[in-house]
């Protein structure tokens, strides 16, 4: 009998310890009241819209005459090989894979491309430079928090929504400088 | 007997990884000779009495890299006449088995008035063989130089080219010369299927300069190629004055996958 006993005092010492270790830690966990079918919080995308083309305003010298300009009917040739890359830019909340999923494309995506272009030298001493620049479509991403109560998501109001922006690359565009040459 | 017995399957292993590696350096080497020109051109060209044009087309071959041949342009309209043609590489490839020659074809306009070019080709030949390669679309519309001053353009988007289709924009960068601000009326141009989204035409100040933005939008399917040339109208003081701006060239080229998989299109 006293043998039974002590087994069964045994065996409530290591319940009780396994209890204890298989816990979480409040501060890991948030304890809700309805907390029985889990709690916890997440970004999630709630909108995409299409915001339009979006040309670059910043622009690489790709060429030009010397500065004191060209010769009429000469040609400015333009050939640059760059890397070119999908993007995004803004507070990214959810993960990358799910803002590529919401727009539809790799927002990491980079490839190399070789803008060319070429520009006529219009007049004796005109002095010509081509640019590059690059246009993208852009969309706009809101991200939203939801709670997640009782296997239901909620979102929440005590949070804004973030924006993010996308932008897939599309094309090339050119731009070309002409003045007089300096004398 | 036991030697030639074994000779025999090793001789047959080898025939058959004979045969598959011709078979399979067969297909590799089908590079046929496979070209695509892309010259269907819509637009709008507004310019003075002797003003040259330029349009280019593209040709995009794979499987060797001969461009020669002999050009030529037909069916041109009476207000126009062809003042050179040149060939010339602008579009780039990663991959070396596809290249490209830009056939640049100077159009100089000759009559004033409002003519369009729509049944207009180029004609080239090669080794007994002879192409037409349509150009599709463009009206011109031309003037005889005003004696005034203009405004001046010092930037501008020339072109834009990629493998995607998208809405032109034009922006210019206009000088203005005169002791007066220059009001922007209004920006000429009719394309079809092409609308104007947002003009932004600020007021120039005299001696000063400012950007002129024109953004479309399309109203059908893009086509291929654009050139724009718009006429802007501006006024000075209480007088109106117009002027042709410079061209603006627009080219949507197929990726490099896009061009393979058209150019094996047929091979099998």
């Amino acid at each position: 009998m006293k043998r039974l006993l002590a087994l069964l005092v045994g065996l409530l010492i290591i319940g009780a310890t396994a209890g204890i270790a298989g816990a979480q830690p409040i501060g890991n966990r948030q304890i809700k009241p309805q907390d029985a079918g889990g709690y916890w919080t997440v970004w999630k995308v709630e909108s995409v819209s299409y915001l339009g083309e979006y040309f670059d305003p910043s622009l690489t010298s790709c060429a030009s005459t010397a500065p004191e300009g060209g010769v009429a009917g000469d040609y400015v040739v333009c050939r640059n090989t760059v890397t070119v890359s999908n993007r995004y830019y803004g507070e990214l909340k959810v993960s990358i894979d799910t803002l590529s999923a919401s727009v539809g494309f790799d927002v990491t995506q980079s490839f190399s491309q070789t803008a060319g272009y070429n520009a006529i030298v219009q007049y004796d001493g005109q002095y010509v430079e081509i640019f590059h620049g690059n246009v993208y479509d852009k969309y706009k991403v809101i991200q939203r928090l939801y709670e997640h109560i009782d296997g239901k998501d909620y979102p929440v109001s005590y949070v804004d929504p973030v924006p993010v922006y996308a932008l897939k690359w599309k094309r090339f565009y050119y731009y070309v400088y002409r003045r007089d040459g300096a004398s | 007997m036991t030697h030639a017995k074994s000779i025999v399957p090793v001789f047959l292993t080898l025939l058959l990884i004979f045969a598959l590696f011709a078979y399979f350096e067969r297909g590799r080497s089908t590079v046929v000779s496979r070209e695509l020109f892309i010259s269907q051109y819509r637009g709008y060209v507004a310019g003075y009495v002797n003003d040259t044009v330029r349009l280019d087309i593209y040709w995009i071959k794979t499987g060797n890299n001969n461009f020669s041949g002999v050009f030529g342009i037909r069916n041109l309209p009476s207000c126009l006449s062809v003042d050179g043609i040149t060939l010339m590489e602008t579009v780039y490839f990663e991959n070396p088995n596809i290249n490209e020659r830009t056939i640049s074809v100077r159009l100089k306009l000759k009559t004033p008035g409002r003519c369009i070019m729509d049944d207009t080709y180029l004609i080239f030949q090669r080794e007994g063989i002879i192409k037409r390669v349509p150009l599709r679309s463009i009206t011109f519309e031309i003037y005889r130089k005003p004696d005034y001053p203009s405004l001046k353009i010092s930037k501008y988007i020339i072109g834009s080219i990629g493998p995607e289709p998208s809405p032109p924009m034009l922006q210019y960068t206009l000088y203005n010369p005169f002791n007066d601000s220059v009001k922007i009326l209004d920006v000429v141009f009719e394309v079809p299927g092409l609308k104007v989204l947002k003009l932004q035409a600020p007021v120039i100040p005299p001696q000063g300069e400012a950007n002129l933005t024109i953004i479309t939008e399309n109203t059908t399917k893009m086509g291929e190629m654009y050139i724009i040339r718009p006429l802007i109208v501006y006024e000075v003081g209480n007088q109106k004055y117009f002027m042709p701006a410079e061209a603006f060239y627009y080219a949507t080229i197929p990726s490099e996958n896009e061009l393979l998989s058209i150019f094996s299109e047929g091979e099998h």
